[in-house]
């Protein structure tokens, strides 16, 4: 062979091209073949485990039917009888056996994608190579041990790969890009040569030289037909189910009986062709004239058989048509969408000339902070209750120690409903005796609340406003939990620092009872306005359950144990969110940002 | 309390500095209410502990905490002379309840001058002026053991007897501050010759008072229903040192300490000799005993508090120990501890004295129980972050409102009538928030509640017949546009919640006021052109699971129907009639509504239907029954 230029390949950047022009360079025979050398091919030439195209080479002076085509050092050799007259100089025209050539390219994907599920499931595996049709067989051979192989769940993943409408893409890398990008390279690869590539979805890259289809959804179903193992090597065998495709010449006509799922994938075969090719503005709308145009587009003719199949095909079909037809519409927009963006992004959009925020809604701060709360505690196993606002005095007082005249109710100024038995409810541990009387332990519980009390409101003091209650009733639990709760909620609201002092406090639910103070964040306990120079901040109420409320509640004090605590809410959420006023939290001066 | 300290430290020997005792009565349960001033600790008042209302209380147990000795003060214990039977002042008490004991002692020849200076010094740190120095005695006793006393001069008696009785209507009395108070039967006062002397544990009266000329006097000192002292004490508006004290739980026993306490004193200040006079006592309470289980100790608390150190506590804090074995001791309650109900009050104390900062923490390591919350509270979370993500704006409001609505729950003992009854709507109390937007220069309030509505519904007062319901109330007002443009917005957010929770089949009838929302029959709220609301418990109830991801491909195609109709015509009712009217029809929707100039409106209605559907006989066909069956035209 003299010095001559490469053949250019234009099978590896097009695969789906069928027809082409081209230049003859040289003509030779070999024994009884005639061979013709071109500047440029769409056939494809024996190797890759794939086999070679046939076709039609003509001129106007002659034609040769192609038989098999070489490769050669860069030059390839497309072998016949040349009927007529070639030489070198004359334009020729290049038809390929379309038929034949998308067999192949079925194969050939199906086994690339036989190989991605492979190497999934069975990582330990090294390929070793492909078989895509050469000799009649389809296998991809392998490296490796296996102690068992489940064919069917492999057949499951291939086909499940295949469903997923991966894009099939092709590329030219060094072998060095090559290195960083895949995880499997023949030894046999020349150094300084661009190398063609492919990638199925966003899988790793592989090299490869074959035609590929451009989408796993061009390929029927893939089947593992046997696995055969001999020393180390294993070959898994496999079969696609080919989906045949019709010349674009032909036409369907109304009536005549025809694979309408065939038409339909081939349809989409040469529809996501044309769409990856279409990049210019006129070319959109030349593709939604060639699919869906009323008259003649291939899509719509399609849809117009619909009338003339019977019942069942008809509801089959019916949707599965339509949904093509949308299907191409929404894609083309998409398409042209993605172009005009481009387009305009080139030009210049002003990003950093910022906008105002869409008017989203906001929730109350108090259920805000209620929501954090209920979190927390849901994490440590507490359910949230509620009860009524309108009680009675049995659930409000008598229940929790609080006999009729006692000191302790000047605590708590009652709004009355009907004196001295119904009234609304002046703390959330009405809800606590409630849930004590209605429920067994073990009980982990948090009340969220609205209480009344009878004061004239002021800044700090209103008639309304909210407690947070918790309460936990089971065997062998001690004010050492109680405790260890309390600590970690405050940690909760008020970060890893805080200070907690816990004192004796008289409460007649509890006892024994615990006030908690914080140490004042302010002044770091040395005394400030904020917390009234005690240099620690009253937090809540807290105590062991009094026995007498367990008793009044039907549980058994010498059997269970518990405690509860109590908060105010409101002035948390105040200082939180910077109001002064309770009564504008709760009021008509609340308004949003 | 106020405890000056020179005063406190006249029964304990303590080395600590002021706000080192401030920081111990912390710990013990008596918190400072204002900063110290003075080397005076103003101590909360704690309503159990009626004797942390007396400054030996408050050493008591500082010297249980610190461990030093309690040094009691001197009290005079002889019994006095027996009077002869016409210098006896008799007690009657009328009517029972109010008086427990009443315990009294006659002095003569007692001289009535200043106090020495120790004694009006410790009383004016306190904040009681000086007057003399028998009432000045009274009321050192009072605070010092913490409880009341009352001395008066016998001589103004017309008659040697008082009598405690029920105070007549409009019967008045003038008090020792000058103050003339009317009375009625609810309030129990002492009388003398059937006038009012004082008021029964509240105030003395002006006209028996100790005065510098007085030179015999009858002492008392009381124990009395503490329930009736309160009522009477709100109701006449008197609060003083004595009502601080009598109308908490005070024993009976405290009657002859002070009693002793002050015969001490009036004899070292005053002089004089005292005699023995009667003490109305008609049922001594037993001294009460009580059982701790040291086991009971370590149930409470986690820790296990040495038996001799619990035994120390406890003596200290003078409870006396009646019978002790290994497992646990029983002791007899002080009588100033009037606060001790059970078993766990004694643990209090040991875990009070031995300070809780000593108790570790832990955490709970049992599994958690089933969740119990209700689905109400996370469906209505739900429904506020449904309405967050529309713009909405959640508020919480008062529920307490001067409500006109019929069945509206009125209160008792309002403060004030604009808080007079509870909500029946939440409209009522969020709908004034919404017009308050405008103020703060949004042109757009879009706001909503979640809350409670209150109703009485039936003329009974008995606790059934109060009902609480709960609702979503939105309210939208866009100042900027039409009522109608509103009420879209107000309808789309509607459909929209509904859409959310799974709710697509209601409709909206005419109803007098507004517009109900039905839902299969049943009525789940209401709508007006700037708000709806709904009740939260019936959409639970209903809400349905849909999911909204669409999974396969929807073959439909639509047509429009422009309707031209009466003003006063229902395009709901029309809507659904389209809906049901064939089974290809898969959704009606409103485009457009217009109002015109004339009495006629027009609509535009999107049809959309299967795909096999002939549009044009199918619109032929709903608009001709269309025509006939309502008053409108279709335009063709």
């Amino acid at each position: 062979m003299k010095n001559m230029e490469e053949t250019e390949a234009v099978y590896l950047t097009d695969s789906y091209a069928k027809e082409y022009s081209a230049k003859v360079k040289e003509i030779g025979k070999s024994g009884d073949t005639d061979y013709v050398i071109l500047d440029k091919t769409i056939f494809y030439p024996h190797g890759g485990g794939q086999p070679s195209d046939k076709g039609l080479i003509e001129s106007s002076l002659g034609k040769m039917k192609v038989r098999a085509v070489e490769y050669n050092n860069g030059l390839i050799k497309h072998l016949g009888n040349i009927n007529g007259k070639f030489k070198s100089g004359d334009a020729v025209q290049l038809h390929i056996d379309w038929e034949l050539r998308n067999k192949h390219m079925q194969w050939h994907t199906a086994g690339h994608l036989v190989d991605e599920a492979v190497t999934e499931l069975y990582p330990s595996l090294k390929p070793r190579k492909g078989v895509h049709g050469i000799g009649g067989e389809f296998y991809i051979e392998y490296e490796g041990e296996l102690s068992k192989m489940v064919v069917e769940s492999l057949e499951k993943r291939v086909n499940t790969l295949r469903e997923k409408n991966l894009k099939i893409t092709t590329e030219f890398v060094t072998k060095k890009e090559l290195k960083n990008r895949s995880s499997w390279i023949p030894s046999n690869l020349p150094e300084n040569k661009k190398l063609r590539v492919m990638q199925i979805g966003d899988r790793k890259i592989l090299p490869d030289g074959g035609t590929q289809l451009l989408n796993t959804s061009e390929l029927g179903e893939i089947r593992i037909t046997k696995v055969t193992t001999k020393d180390k090597l294993i070959q898994i065998h496999y079969d696609v189910k080919i989906l045949t495709s019709h010349p674009q010449k032909q036409t369907v006509k109304p009536g005549s009986k025809v694979d309408i799922i065939a038409e339909i994938a081939r349809n989409k075969v040469e529809f996501s062709h044309d769409l990856l090719k279409a990049n210019k503005s006129g070319e959109f709308e030349a593709l939604k004239n060639k699919y869906l145009s009323k008259k003649s587009g291939l899509t719509t003719k399609l849809l117009k058989l619909l009338p003339s199949l019977t019942g069942p095909d008809k509801k089959q079909y019916g949707p599965l048509l339509n949904e093509l037809k949308s299907s191409q519409e929404s894609e083309i927009e998409g398409r042209e969408q993605e172009f005009q963006d481009k387009k305009l992004s080139e030009h210049s959009i002003d990003l950093t000339a910022k906008y105002p925020p869409l008017p989203l809604g906001h929730l109350h701060p108090t259920t805000e902070i209620i929501r954090g709360l209920n979190e927390f505690f849901h994490y440590y196993g507490y359910s949230v209750a509620e009860g009524p606002e309108i009680e009675t005095a049995e659930y409000n007082f008598r229940k929790l120690n609080l006999p009729e005249g006692h000191p302790a109710t000047d605590l708590q100024d009652t709004l009355f409903i009907s004196e001295p038995d119904i009234l609304l409810r002046t703390h959330t541990s009405s809800v606590e005796a409630r849930v004590l009387t209605d429920y067994d332990p073990p009980i982990r519980v948090v009340v969220p609340g609205k209480v009344y009390r009878n004061e004239t409101s002021n800044k700090t003091n209103n008639s309304f406003f909210h407690q947070y209650q918790g309460f936990v009733v089971d065997k062998g639990i001690t004010i050492q939990h109680l405790k260890g709760v309390l600590e970690l909620a405050h940690k909760f609201l008020f970060g890893d620092n805080v200070v907690l002092r816990f004192r004796y406090k008289y409460y007649p639910e509890v006892s024994p009872g615990m006030g908690v103070d914080m140490r004042c964040q302010f002044c770091d306990g040395v005394g400030c306005e904020v917390c009234k120079h005690r240099g620690y901040i009253e937090m809540l109420g807290s105590g062991m359950i009094h026995y007498n409320t367990l008793l009044s509640c039907g549980i058994d004090p010498e059997v269970y144990t518990g405690f509860a605590f109590g908060m105010g809410l409101d002035r948390f959420v105040m200082s939180k969110y910077g109001v002064v006023d309770i009564r504008q939290l709760y009021g008509e001066e609340l308004s949003y940002k | 309390m106020k405890v000056p300290l020179i005063w406190l430290k006249d029964y304990i020997d303590t080395k600590l500095s002021p706000s080192e005792i401030a920081s111990k009565f912390t710990s013990l349960g008596l918190m400072l209410d204002s900063p110290i001033v003075d080397d005076i600790l103003d101590l909360e008042h704690r309503m159990d502990r009626s004797d942390w209302l007396s400054i030996i209380g408050c050493a008591r147990d500082l010297s249980a905490m610190e461990n030093i000795p309690l040094n009691f003060p001197k009290t005079y214990i002889k019994k006095g002379k027996i009077p002869k039977d016409k210098d006896l002042v008799n007690i009657k008490v009328r009517g029972k309840g109010v008086v427990n004991r009443f315990n009294t002692r006659v002095f003569k020849n007692v001289k009535v001058k200043k106090s020495p200076t120790w004694l009006s010094k410790r009383l004016e740190l306190y904040g009681i002026p000086s007057i003399n120095n028998i009432v000045d005695i009274t009321n050192f006793v009072m605070v010092e053991l913490g409880q009341p006393m009352h001395a008066q001069d016998l001589s103004v008696f017309k008659k040697r007897e008082i009598v405690i009785r029920q105070a007549k209507k409009n019967e008045k009395i003038t008090t020792l501050l000058g103050e003339t108070i009317t009375l009625d039967p609810s309030v129990s006062i002492l009388t003398e010759n059937d006038t009012p002397i004082c008021i029964t544990g509240i105030v003395g009266g002006k006209r028996t008072a100790v005065t510098e000329n007085t030179r015999e006097i009858i002492l008392d000192s009381g124990n009395y229903n503490q329930v009736s002292i309160r009522r009477s004490s709100r109701k006449l508006k008197i609060q003083n040192e004595t009502v601080l004290r009598s109308d908490k739980i005070l024993h009976p026993a405290q009657n002859q300490l002070a009693i002793e306490r002050a015969t001490y004193l009036i004899l070292e200040l005053a002089g004089g000799e005292y005699y023995e006079n009667m003490d109305y006592f008609p049922n001594p309470p037993k001294p009460i005993n009580k059982k701790l289980r040291y086991e009971r100790i370590k149930e409470i608390s986690g820790v296990e508090i040495n038996q001799v150190e619990v035994k120390r506590i406890l003596k200290k804090l003078e409870y006396s120990i009646v019978e002790e074995n290994r497992e646990s001791l029983t002791v007899e309650i002080p009588s100033f501890r009037t606060d001790v109900e059970v078993e766990d009050d004694l643990v209090s104390d040991i875990l009070r004295i031995s300070d809780y900062t000593n108790i570790p923490s832990s955490h709970i390591n049992i599994a958690p129980p089933a969740n119990t919350t209700d689905p109400i509270y996370q469906f209505e979370d739900k429904l506020r972050d449904i309405m967050v993500s529309l713009g909405a704006n959640e508020h919480i409001t008062e529920p307490l409102t001067r409500s006109k609505a019929k069945n509206s729950v009125k209160l008792a003992n309002s403060l004030s009538s604009d808080k007079s009854t509870l909500r029946s709507t939440v409209y009522e109390t969020l709908n004034p928030i919404s017009l308050n937007y405008k103020k703060h220069n949004h042109s757009i309030a879009f706001v909503f509640e979640i809350g409670k509505t209150y109703h009485h519904i039936s003329d009974e007062l008995d606790y059934n017949s109060f009902q609480e319901k709960r609702e979503i109330c939105a309210i939208y007002r866009d100042y900027t546009s039409s009522l109608l443009a509103n009420s879209i917005f107000v309808r789309q957010a509607l459909a929209s919640v509904l859409n959310q929770i799974g709710i697509t089949d209601y409709e909206v009838t005419d109803g007098k006021k507004n517009g109900q929302i039905i839902h299969k029959g049943d009525e789940i709220g209401t709508i007006s052109p700037n708000n709806f609301a709904l009740d939260t418990k019936k959409l639970l109830e209903i809400k349905a699971f849909k999911s909204p991801l669409l999974t396969g491909y929807e073959n439909t195609k639509s047509f429009d129907l422009s309707l031209q109709l009466a003003k006063n015509s229902k395009l709901g009712i029309i809507q659904s009639y389209i809906e049901s009217y064939s089974s290809e029809i898969l959704g009606v929707t409103l485009i457009e509504e217009r109002l015109l100039e004339s009495d006629k409106r027009t609509s535009l209605l999107r049809i959309s239907t299967n795909a096999n559907t002939n549009s044009e006989r199918m619109s032929k066909n709903i608009a001709d029954s269309l025509e006939q069956e309502f008053k409108l035209k279709v335009r063709r």
